[in-house]
Protein backbone atom coordinates (compact mmCIF):
# COMPACT_ATOMS: atom_id res chain seq x y z
CA UNK A 1 0.00 0.00 0.00
CA UNK A 2 1.60 3.20 -0.71
CA UNK A 3 2.06 6.29 1.63
CA UNK A 4 -1.33 8.26 0.12
CA UNK A 5 -3.51 5.43 0.66
CA UNK A 6 -2.03 4.30 4.32
CA UNK A 7 -3.06 8.36 5.19
CA UNK A 8 -6.35 8.29 3.33
CA UNK A 9 -7.49 5.30 4.82
CA UNK A 10 -6.74 6.06 8.74
CA UNK A 11 -7.24 9.99 8.66
CA UNK A 12 -10.48 9.93 10.56
CA UNK A 13 -9.13 7.53 12.87
CA UNK A 14 -6.31 9.87 13.96
CA UNK A 15 -8.22 12.93 13.81
CA UNK A 16 -10.63 11.26 16.30
CA UNK A 17 -7.68 10.26 18.42
CA UNK A 18 -6.61 13.71 18.37
CA UNK A 19 -9.86 14.47 19.80
CA UNK A 20 -9.94 12.10 22.57
CA UNK A 21 -6.09 13.47 23.58
CA UNK A 22 -7.46 16.77 23.94
CA UNK A 23 -10.56 15.91 26.35
CA UNK A 24 -8.01 13.74 28.28
CA UNK A 25 -6.22 16.87 28.76
CA UNK A 26 -8.87 19.05 29.86
CA UNK A 27 -10.18 16.26 31.87
CA UNK A 28 -14.07 17.82 31.91
CA UNK A 29 -15.86 14.45 30.14
CA UNK A 30 -17.23 11.75 32.65
CA UNK A 31 -14.57 8.68 31.77
CA UNK A 32 -17.52 7.17 30.20
CA UNK A 33 -17.03 9.16 26.68
CA UNK A 34 -13.25 8.06 27.03
CA UNK A 35 -14.27 3.87 26.67
CA UNK A 36 -11.92 3.70 24.01
CA UNK A 37 -9.28 5.76 23.94
CA UNK A 38 -6.81 1.86 25.13
CA UNK A 39 -8.14 0.71 22.00
CA UNK A 40 -7.71 3.60 19.55
CA UNK A 41 -4.02 4.18 20.79
CA UNK A 42 -2.53 0.70 20.09
CA UNK A 43 -4.10 0.69 17.03
CA UNK A 44 -2.22 4.05 16.37
CA UNK A 45 0.62 2.29 18.04
CA UNK A 46 0.38 -0.47 15.09
CA UNK A 47 0.08 2.42 12.61
CA UNK A 48 3.35 3.83 13.55
CA UNK A 49 5.21 0.45 13.54
CA UNK A 50 3.47 -0.23 9.98
CA UNK A 51 4.44 3.26 8.65
CA UNK A 52 8.20 2.87 9.86
CA UNK A 53 8.56 -0.21 8.67
CA UNK A 54 7.34 0.17 5.34
CA UNK A 55 9.89 3.40 5.34
CA UNK A 56 6.63 6.08 4.66
CA UNK A 57 8.36 9.70 4.70
CA UNK A 58 9.80 11.08 7.88
CA UNK A 59 6.58 13.77 8.29
CA UNK A 60 4.03 10.98 8.57
CA UNK A 61 6.37 8.90 11.00
CA UNK A 62 6.85 11.90 13.40
CA UNK A 63 3.55 13.06 13.39
CA UNK A 64 2.39 9.45 14.65
CA UNK A 65 5.05 9.56 17.17
CA UNK A 66 3.61 12.30 18.50
CA UNK A 67 0.35 11.01 18.98
CA UNK A 68 1.67 7.91 20.45
CA UNK A 69 3.93 10.16 22.71
CA UNK A 70 0.80 12.22 23.73
CA UNK A 71 -1.33 9.02 24.17
CA UNK A 72 1.57 6.61 26.36
CA UNK A 73 1.52 9.94 28.90
CA UNK A 74 -2.13 9.41 29.59
CA UNK A 75 -2.34 5.97 29.37
CA UNK A 76 0.50 5.04 31.69
CA UNK A 77 -0.27 7.98 34.23
CA UNK A 78 0.42 7.05 37.49
CA UNK A 79 -2.74 7.36 40.07
CA UNK A 80 -2.66 9.42 43.03
CA UNK A 81 -5.78 7.70 45.17
CA UNK A 82 -4.37 10.04 47.84
CA UNK A 83 -7.51 10.13 50.41
CA UNK A 84 -7.27 6.22 51.24
CA UNK A 85 -3.42 5.62 50.73
CA UNK A 86 -2.70 8.31 53.77
CA UNK A 87 -4.49 6.73 55.98
CA UNK A 88 -3.23 3.09 55.64
CA UNK A 89 0.11 5.03 55.72
CA UNK A 90 -0.29 6.36 58.79
CA UNK A 91 -2.13 3.64 60.43
CA UNK A 92 0.24 0.65 58.95
CA UNK A 93 2.76 1.71 56.61
CA UNK A 94 4.69 4.80 58.48
CA UNK A 95 5.60 2.79 61.76
CA UNK A 96 6.35 -0.25 59.90
CA UNK A 97 8.39 1.31 57.54
CA UNK A 98 10.50 3.07 60.51
CA UNK A 99 10.52 0.02 62.99
CA UNK A 100 12.07 -2.18 59.61
CA UNK A 101 14.70 1.02 60.04
CA UNK A 102 15.30 0.05 63.39
CA UNK A 103 19.22 0.09 63.48
CA UNK A 104 19.59 3.58 61.68
CA UNK A 105 16.18 4.97 63.77
CA UNK A 106 18.79 4.05 66.76
CA UNK A 107 22.21 5.57 65.70
CA UNK A 108 20.82 8.79 64.78
CA UNK A 109 18.51 8.96 67.57
CA UNK A 110 22.12 8.84 69.44
CA UNK A 111 23.69 11.48 66.98
CA UNK A 112 20.94 13.37 68.17
CA UNK A 113 20.56 12.52 72.01
CA UNK A 114 23.57 12.00 72.50
CA UNK A 115 25.28 15.26 72.26
CA UNK A 116 22.26 16.51 74.50
CA UNK A 117 23.39 14.05 77.47
CA UNK A 118 26.75 14.85 76.99
CA UNK A 119 26.38 18.36 77.37
CA UNK A 120 24.08 18.46 80.72
CA UNK A 121 26.65 16.73 81.90
CA UNK A 122 29.19 19.05 80.82
CA UNK A 123 27.45 22.07 81.63
CA UNK A 124 25.84 20.62 84.97
CA UNK A 125 29.48 20.39 86.08
CA UNK A 126 30.93 23.53 84.85
CA UNK A 127 28.25 25.93 83.80
CA UNK A 128 30.89 28.16 81.72
CA UNK A 129 31.04 24.84 79.19
CA UNK A 130 28.19 26.83 77.31
CA UNK A 131 30.22 29.42 76.16
CA UNK A 132 32.50 26.84 74.14
CA UNK A 133 29.19 25.89 72.29
CA UNK A 134 27.35 29.43 72.01
CA UNK A 135 28.19 32.79 71.34
CA UNK A 136 27.71 35.20 74.47
CA UNK A 137 24.90 37.10 72.41
CA UNK A 138 23.05 34.10 71.06
CA UNK A 139 23.07 32.95 74.55
CA UNK A 140 21.37 36.76 75.64
CA UNK A 141 19.34 36.10 72.90
CA UNK A 142 17.96 32.86 74.76
CA UNK A 143 17.44 34.28 78.02
CA UNK A 144 15.36 37.18 76.66
CA UNK A 145 13.04 34.91 74.82
CA UNK A 146 12.51 32.20 78.12
CA UNK A 147 13.03 35.21 80.70
CA UNK A 148 10.49 37.08 82.14
CA UNK A 149 7.21 36.16 84.43
CA UNK A 150 4.99 36.23 82.13
CA UNK A 151 6.69 33.36 80.25
CA UNK A 152 6.28 33.53 76.57
CA UNK A 153 2.70 33.90 75.76
CA UNK A 154 1.87 35.85 72.51
CA UNK A 155 -1.13 37.53 71.07
CA UNK A 156 -3.26 35.71 68.29
CA UNK A 157 -1.70 36.88 65.69
CA UNK A 158 2.04 36.12 66.61
CA UNK A 159 0.67 32.53 67.32
CA UNK A 160 -0.17 32.39 63.67
CA UNK A 161 3.07 33.95 62.56
CA UNK A 162 5.01 31.66 64.66
CA UNK A 163 3.03 28.68 63.28
CA UNK A 164 3.83 29.97 59.93
CA UNK A 165 7.27 30.50 60.69
CA UNK A 166 7.88 26.50 62.74
CA UNK A 167 6.87 25.56 59.24
CA UNK A 168 9.04 27.04 56.92
CA UNK A 169 12.18 26.47 59.39
CA UNK A 170 11.50 23.48 60.84
CA UNK A 171 10.54 21.55 57.37
CA UNK A 172 12.77 23.55 56.12
CA UNK A 173 15.70 21.71 58.50
CA UNK A 174 14.00 18.08 58.22
CA UNK A 175 14.45 18.23 53.94
CA UNK A 176 18.05 19.36 54.15
CA UNK A 177 18.82 16.48 56.95
CA UNK A 178 17.43 14.41 53.57
CA UNK A 179 18.97 15.86 51.22
CA UNK A 180 22.34 16.11 52.90
CA UNK A 181 22.03 12.20 53.12
CA UNK A 182 23.12 11.56 49.61
CA UNK A 183 26.69 12.73 50.61
CA UNK A 184 27.02 9.25 52.24
CA UNK A 185 24.90 10.06 54.79
CA UNK A 186 27.80 12.35 55.97
CA UNK A 187 25.32 15.89 55.31
CA UNK A 188 22.54 13.59 57.29
CA UNK A 189 24.71 12.64 60.28
CA UNK A 190 26.53 15.91 60.46
CA UNK A 191 23.14 18.02 61.13
CA UNK A 192 21.50 15.97 63.61
CA UNK A 193 24.77 16.56 65.25
CA UNK A 194 25.10 19.75 64.89
CA UNK A 195 21.26 19.87 65.59
CA UNK A 196 22.08 17.93 69.18
CA UNK A 197 24.41 19.63 70.20
CA UNK A 198 22.82 23.70 69.64
CA UNK A 199 19.67 22.06 71.30
CA UNK A 200 21.61 20.54 73.97
CA UNK A 201 23.85 23.57 74.99
CA UNK A 202 20.83 25.48 75.03
CA UNK A 203 18.70 23.65 76.97
CA UNK A 204 21.23 22.84 79.69
CA UNK A 205 22.40 26.28 80.27
CA UNK A 206 18.87 27.41 80.47
CA UNK A 207 17.91 24.61 82.64
CA UNK A 208 20.92 25.48 85.21
CA UNK A 209 20.87 29.02 84.73
CA UNK A 210 17.26 28.85 86.53
CA UNK A 211 14.72 29.44 83.35
CA UNK A 212 13.87 25.30 83.52
CA UNK A 213 10.19 26.15 84.26
CA UNK A 214 9.50 28.44 81.14
CA UNK A 215 11.71 26.69 79.20
CA UNK A 216 10.47 23.16 79.39
CA UNK A 217 6.95 23.87 79.52
CA UNK A 218 7.27 25.59 76.11
CA UNK A 219 9.46 22.56 75.01
CA UNK A 220 8.02 19.13 76.03
CA UNK A 221 5.11 18.98 74.08
CA UNK A 222 5.56 19.79 70.84
CA UNK A 223 9.06 18.14 71.08
CA UNK A 224 7.41 14.71 71.09
CA UNK A 225 6.85 15.13 67.48
CA UNK A 226 9.71 17.16 66.51
CA UNK A 227 12.58 15.94 67.44
CA UNK A 228 11.61 12.64 66.67
CA UNK A 229 10.29 13.66 63.18
CA UNK A 230 14.03 15.01 62.43
CA UNK A 231 15.59 11.58 63.73
CA UNK A 232 13.85 10.45 60.85
CA UNK A 233 14.40 12.77 58.20
CA UNK A 234 18.12 11.76 59.00
CA UNK A 235 17.38 7.96 59.08
CA UNK A 236 15.81 8.76 55.30
CA UNK A 237 18.69 10.93 53.91
CA UNK A 238 21.33 8.36 55.44
CA UNK A 239 19.51 5.57 53.86
CA UNK A 240 20.30 7.24 50.46
CA UNK A 241 24.04 7.84 51.39
CA UNK A 242 24.37 4.05 52.72
CA UNK A 243 22.55 2.57 49.19
CA UNK A 244 24.87 4.27 47.27
CA UNK A 245 27.81 2.75 49.38
CA UNK A 246 26.27 -0.62 49.87
CA UNK A 247 24.17 -0.97 47.15
CA UNK A 248 24.90 -5.13 48.09
CA UNK A 249 23.77 -7.17 44.69
CA UNK A 250 22.48 -4.38 43.25
CA UNK A 251 24.19 -1.61 41.23
CA UNK A 252 24.89 1.60 42.84
CA UNK A 253 22.09 3.66 40.32
CA UNK A 254 19.52 0.32 41.00
CA UNK A 255 20.36 0.77 44.88
CA UNK A 256 20.06 4.23 45.00
CA UNK A 257 16.78 4.68 43.02
CA UNK A 258 15.16 1.80 45.35
CA UNK A 259 16.53 3.35 48.65
CA UNK A 260 14.81 6.61 47.27
CA UNK A 261 11.19 4.93 47.10
CA UNK A 262 11.36 3.98 50.81
CA UNK A 263 13.06 7.27 52.36
CA UNK A 264 10.30 9.93 50.52
CA UNK A 265 7.92 7.52 52.19
CA UNK A 266 9.53 8.33 55.60
CA UNK A 267 9.73 12.09 54.37
CA UNK A 268 6.36 11.98 53.84
CA UNK A 269 5.70 10.81 57.30
CA UNK A 270 7.86 13.32 58.34
CA UNK A 271 6.36 16.24 57.46
CA UNK A 272 3.29 15.19 58.76
CA UNK A 273 4.28 14.80 62.00
CA UNK A 274 6.37 18.71 61.92
CA UNK A 275 2.96 19.92 60.51
CA UNK A 276 1.87 18.64 63.37
CA UNK A 277 4.36 19.79 65.77
CA UNK A 278 4.57 23.22 64.39
CA UNK A 279 0.72 23.79 65.56
CA UNK A 280 1.46 22.60 68.65
CA UNK A 281 3.96 25.04 69.01
CA UNK A 282 2.17 27.51 68.04
CA UNK A 283 -1.13 27.61 69.77
CA UNK A 284 -0.35 25.24 72.60
CA UNK A 285 3.47 25.67 73.48
CA UNK A 286 2.84 29.24 74.71
CA UNK A 287 -0.23 29.43 76.08
CA UNK A 288 -0.83 30.12 79.47
CA UNK A 289 -1.94 26.72 80.96
CA UNK A 290 -0.54 25.83 84.08
CA UNK A 291 3.17 23.96 84.21
CA UNK A 292 1.64 20.74 85.67
CA UNK A 293 -0.83 20.74 82.87
CA UNK A 294 1.58 21.03 80.02
CA UNK A 295 4.28 18.58 81.88
CA UNK A 296 1.17 15.77 82.04
CA UNK A 297 0.21 16.37 78.25
CA UNK A 298 3.79 16.65 77.57
CA UNK A 299 4.45 13.16 78.75
CA UNK A 300 1.49 11.77 77.14
CA UNK A 301 2.81 12.77 73.94
CA UNK A 302 6.34 11.14 74.39
CA UNK A 303 4.32 8.27 75.23
CA UNK A 304 1.59 8.05 72.50
CA UNK A 305 4.31 8.97 69.72
CA UNK A 306 6.63 6.30 71.67
CA UNK A 307 3.72 3.98 71.49
CA UNK A 308 2.78 4.49 67.70
CA UNK A 309 6.46 3.60 66.32
CA UNK A 310 6.12 0.39 68.74
CA UNK A 311 3.00 -0.62 67.93
CA UNK A 312 0.85 0.60 65.40
CA UNK A 313 0.32 -0.96 62.53
CA UNK A 314 1.61 -4.49 63.89
CA UNK A 315 -1.38 -6.77 63.22
CA UNK A 316 -1.83 -7.60 59.63
CA UNK A 317 -4.96 -6.04 58.21
CA UNK A 318 -4.69 -7.75 54.52
CA UNK B 1 14.97 14.34 12.77
CA UNK B 2 17.82 13.41 10.44
CA UNK B 3 18.74 10.39 11.14
CA UNK B 4 16.89 8.35 7.98
CA UNK B 5 15.90 5.31 9.83
CA UNK B 6 14.35 6.39 13.52
CA UNK B 7 15.15 2.34 14.82
CA UNK B 8 19.14 3.13 14.13
CA UNK B 9 19.66 5.46 16.91
CA UNK B 10 20.47 3.57 19.94
CA UNK B 11 23.86 3.24 18.63
CA UNK B 12 24.16 6.54 17.44
CA UNK B 13 26.51 9.29 18.10
CA UNK B 14 23.61 11.77 19.20
CA UNK B 15 21.45 11.59 22.81
CA UNK B 16 18.32 10.70 21.37
CA UNK B 17 17.24 7.50 23.25
CA UNK B 18 14.54 5.04 22.08
CA UNK B 19 12.11 3.25 24.24
CA UNK B 20 10.30 0.17 24.02
CA UNK B 21 6.58 0.87 25.43
CA UNK B 22 4.42 -2.02 26.48
CA UNK B 23 2.53 -1.35 22.64
CA UNK B 24 5.06 -2.53 21.47
CA UNK B 25 6.40 0.55 19.59
CA UNK B 26 9.78 2.52 20.29
CA UNK B 27 9.17 6.20 21.13
CA UNK B 28 12.56 8.61 20.46
CA UNK B 29 13.04 11.18 23.44
CA UNK B 30 15.67 13.84 23.19
CA UNK B 31 17.13 14.49 26.98
CA UNK B 32 17.67 18.28 27.33
CA UNK B 33 21.69 18.95 28.19
CA UNK B 34 22.53 21.60 30.96
CA UNK B 35 22.67 25.16 28.63
CA UNK B 36 18.71 24.77 28.08
CA UNK B 37 18.59 23.59 31.57
CA UNK B 38 20.18 26.34 33.21
CA UNK B 39 18.57 29.13 30.82
CA UNK B 40 14.90 27.27 32.27
CA UNK B 41 16.15 27.23 35.90
CA UNK B 42 16.96 31.20 35.71
CA UNK B 43 13.71 31.94 34.52
CA UNK B 44 11.91 30.06 37.11
CA UNK B 45 14.03 31.81 39.36
CA UNK B 46 13.23 35.14 38.03
CA UNK B 47 9.44 34.14 38.25
CA UNK B 48 9.81 32.87 41.70
CA UNK B 49 11.93 36.09 42.73
CA UNK B 50 9.63 38.48 41.26
CA UNK B 51 6.52 36.80 42.86
CA UNK B 52 7.52 36.94 46.33
CA UNK B 53 9.12 40.57 45.70
CA UNK B 54 5.49 41.15 44.89
CA UNK B 55 4.00 39.32 48.00
CA UNK B 56 6.03 41.01 49.98
CA UNK B 57 5.50 44.41 48.90
CA UNK B 58 1.39 43.61 49.13
CA UNK B 59 1.30 41.88 52.54
CA UNK B 60 3.87 44.19 54.34
CA UNK B 61 0.74 46.17 54.37
CA UNK B 62 -1.00 44.02 56.51
CA UNK B 63 0.62 42.84 60.03
CA UNK B 64 0.73 39.75 61.44
CA UNK B 65 -1.41 37.92 59.11
CA UNK B 66 0.58 39.18 56.27
CA UNK B 67 3.45 38.07 57.76
CA UNK B 68 2.56 34.68 58.35
CA UNK B 69 1.10 34.27 54.69
CA UNK B 70 4.28 36.03 53.53
CA UNK B 71 6.10 33.00 55.89
CA UNK B 72 3.97 30.21 53.89
CA UNK B 73 4.00 31.79 50.55
CA UNK B 74 8.40 31.29 51.19
CA UNK B 75 8.29 27.94 52.43
CA UNK B 76 6.31 26.84 49.35
CA UNK B 77 8.18 28.79 47.12
CA UNK B 78 11.66 27.92 48.05
CA UNK B 79 11.08 23.97 48.39
CA UNK B 80 7.47 22.78 46.50
CA UNK B 81 7.32 25.38 43.42
CA UNK B 82 9.20 22.84 40.83
CA UNK B 83 6.82 19.98 42.48
CA UNK B 84 4.05 21.42 41.99
CA UNK B 85 4.42 22.47 38.73
CA UNK B 86 5.83 19.26 37.47
CA UNK B 87 3.23 17.10 38.98
CA UNK B 88 0.44 19.12 38.12
CA UNK B 89 1.44 21.08 35.17
CA UNK B 90 2.91 17.86 32.62
CA UNK B 91 6.18 17.71 33.82
CA UNK B 92 7.33 21.27 33.21
CA UNK B 93 7.44 24.55 35.62
CA UNK B 94 7.37 27.78 33.79
CA UNK B 95 10.70 28.42 32.81
CA UNK B 96 10.86 24.31 31.57
CA UNK B 97 7.56 25.34 29.34
CA UNK B 98 8.67 28.72 28.05
CA UNK B 99 12.02 26.91 26.70
CA UNK B 100 10.05 23.27 25.75
CA UNK B 101 11.09 20.83 28.08
CA UNK B 102 9.80 18.81 30.06
CA UNK B 103 10.16 16.29 32.99
CA UNK B 104 9.38 12.38 32.46
CA UNK B 105 9.91 9.23 33.90
CA UNK B 106 12.91 7.12 32.81
CA UNK B 107 10.20 4.94 30.89
CA UNK B 108 8.28 8.06 29.14
CA UNK B 109 5.25 7.89 31.64
CA UNK B 110 4.23 11.65 33.30
CA UNK B 111 6.26 12.11 36.92
CA UNK B 112 4.44 11.58 39.63
CA UNK B 113 4.40 13.39 43.47
CA UNK B 114 7.46 10.76 45.12
CA UNK B 115 9.85 10.98 42.07
CA UNK B 116 9.39 14.92 41.43
CA UNK B 117 9.87 14.67 45.86
CA UNK B 118 13.62 13.25 45.03
CA UNK B 119 14.75 15.18 42.12
CA UNK B 120 13.54 17.96 43.48
CA UNK B 121 14.79 17.50 47.36
CA UNK B 122 18.32 16.08 45.90
CA UNK B 123 18.84 19.65 44.04
CA UNK B 124 20.77 20.60 46.76
CA UNK B 125 22.92 18.35 46.79
CA UNK B 126 23.12 18.91 42.64
CA UNK B 127 23.68 22.59 43.86
CA UNK B 128 27.05 21.86 45.66
CA UNK B 129 29.54 23.16 45.90
CA UNK B 130 28.52 25.92 43.82
CA UNK B 131 26.09 25.96 40.73
CA UNK B 132 25.03 23.12 39.93
CA UNK B 133 28.94 22.06 40.06
CA UNK B 134 27.78 18.13 41.23
CA UNK B 135 24.76 17.91 38.87
CA UNK B 136 27.05 18.82 35.77
CA UNK B 137 29.32 16.45 36.59
CA UNK B 138 26.84 13.63 36.70
CA UNK B 139 25.36 14.86 33.44
CA UNK B 140 28.54 14.74 31.97
CA UNK B 141 28.56 11.07 33.08
CA UNK B 142 25.42 9.05 31.60
CA UNK B 143 23.32 9.60 28.01
CA UNK B 144 20.26 10.55 28.99
CA UNK B 145 21.70 14.31 30.57
CA UNK B 146 20.79 13.24 34.57
CA UNK B 147 21.67 14.81 37.64
CA UNK B 148 21.98 13.14 40.87
CA UNK B 149 18.31 14.01 41.63
CA UNK B 150 17.26 12.60 38.12
CA UNK B 151 19.29 9.29 38.76
CA UNK B 152 17.80 8.78 42.05
CA UNK B 153 14.16 9.37 40.79
CA UNK B 154 14.73 7.70 37.55
CA UNK B 155 13.15 10.65 35.39
CA UNK B 156 15.00 12.82 33.00
CA UNK B 157 13.96 16.21 31.44
CA UNK B 158 13.15 16.29 27.66
CA UNK B 159 12.56 18.21 24.52
CA UNK B 160 8.54 18.61 24.87
CA UNK B 161 7.31 16.89 21.36
CA UNK B 162 7.08 20.23 18.77
CA UNK B 163 5.97 19.86 15.49
CA UNK B 164 9.07 19.85 13.55
CA UNK B 165 7.91 22.09 10.86
CA UNK B 166 7.47 19.41 8.36
CA UNK B 167 4.90 20.02 6.15
CA UNK B 168 2.60 16.88 5.34
CA UNK B 169 2.00 17.96 1.98
CA UNK B 170 4.45 18.01 -0.69
CA UNK B 171 3.35 21.58 -2.99
CA UNK B 172 0.89 20.10 -5.58
CA UNK B 173 2.12 19.13 -9.17
CA UNK B 174 3.19 16.11 -11.14
CA UNK B 175 4.26 12.77 -10.39
CA UNK B 176 7.06 10.57 -11.95
CA UNK B 177 8.18 7.22 -11.16
CA UNK B 178 12.35 7.48 -10.14
CA UNK B 179 14.13 5.88 -13.23
CA UNK B 180 16.18 3.39 -11.38
CA UNK B 181 14.61 1.32 -8.65
CA UNK B 182 15.73 2.66 -4.81
CA UNK B 183 16.66 0.89 -1.93
CA UNK B 184 14.43 1.61 1.29
CA UNK B 185 17.31 4.20 3.05
CA UNK B 186 17.23 5.81 -0.31
CA UNK B 187 13.42 5.97 -0.89
CA UNK B 188 13.62 7.57 2.99
CA UNK B 189 16.02 10.08 2.47
CA UNK B 190 14.76 10.85 -0.67
CA UNK B 191 11.19 11.57 0.92
CA UNK B 192 12.60 13.38 3.75
CA UNK B 193 14.62 15.97 1.21
CA UNK B 194 11.32 16.54 -0.57
CA UNK B 195 9.47 17.38 2.86
CA UNK B 196 12.32 19.34 4.08
CA UNK B 197 12.71 21.52 0.88
CA UNK B 198 10.14 23.79 1.51
CA UNK B 199 11.39 24.56 4.94
CA UNK B 200 14.91 24.97 2.70
CA UNK B 201 16.24 28.31 1.05
CA UNK B 202 15.81 27.71 -2.83
CA UNK B 203 19.72 27.40 -2.97
CA UNK B 204 20.48 24.98 -0.13
CA UNK B 205 17.95 23.31 -1.87
CA UNK B 206 19.48 23.06 -5.20
CA UNK B 207 22.46 22.40 -3.69
CA UNK B 208 21.15 19.00 -2.24
CA UNK B 209 19.38 18.70 -5.41
CA UNK B 210 22.33 18.74 -7.08
CA UNK B 211 23.75 15.28 -5.78
CA UNK B 212 21.10 14.00 -7.41
CA UNK B 213 22.34 14.96 -11.39
CA UNK B 214 24.09 11.67 -12.24
CA UNK B 215 20.47 10.01 -12.30
CA UNK B 216 18.09 12.99 -12.91
CA UNK B 217 19.86 15.29 -15.71
CA UNK B 218 19.27 18.40 -13.88
CA UNK B 219 20.78 20.99 -11.76
CA UNK B 220 19.21 23.94 -9.79
CA UNK B 221 15.97 24.36 -9.34
CA UNK B 222 15.18 21.74 -12.06
CA UNK B 223 16.58 19.47 -10.24
CA UNK B 224 14.13 20.11 -7.37
CA UNK B 225 11.46 19.76 -8.95
CA UNK B 226 12.60 16.27 -10.29
CA UNK B 227 13.23 15.15 -7.09
CA UNK B 228 9.82 16.42 -6.11
CA UNK B 229 8.24 14.45 -8.75
CA UNK B 230 10.02 10.97 -7.56
CA UNK B 231 8.61 12.00 -3.94
CA UNK B 232 5.40 12.36 -5.09
CA UNK B 233 5.58 8.93 -7.00
CA UNK B 234 6.96 7.23 -3.43
CA UNK B 235 3.99 8.77 -1.48
CA UNK B 236 1.73 7.27 -3.82
CA UNK B 237 -0.46 10.85 -4.88
CA UNK B 238 -1.87 11.87 -8.41
CA UNK B 239 -1.71 8.33 -9.50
Amino acid sequence: MNQADFIRQRQARWDHFDQLLRRLAGQREKETSLVDFPAEYRRLCSDLALARSRGYSLSLIDSLQRRVIDGHRFLYRPRNALGRELITFIARDFPAQVRQEWRLTLWCTLLLFGPMIWLFAQIGSSPEFVYRVLSPESIDQYEAMYGGDEGLSRGAGGDVVMFAFYIMNNIGVALRTFAGGLIFGLGSFLILLFNGVQIGAVAAHLSFAGYNENFWTFVIGHGALELPAIVLAGVAGSRLGLALMFPGQYTRLASLRRASKGAVRLLYGVILMLFLAAGLEAFWSASPVPALGKYLIGGVLWLLVGLYFLLAGRRSTA
Amino acid sequence: MLAPNALDTRCALDTRCALETPDGVELILVPAGPVIRGVAWGIDAAIRGGILVGLATVLGLLEAVGMAILLLAFFLINWWYPVLFEVLSQGSTPGKKSVGLRVVMQDGAPIGWSASIVRNLLRQVDFLPALYATGLVSMMCNRRFQRLGDLAAATMVVYQDRQTGLGMNLPPGESERPPVPLRPAEQRALLAFAERSQGLNPERAAELANLLEPISGETGAEGVEQALRWARALRGENQ
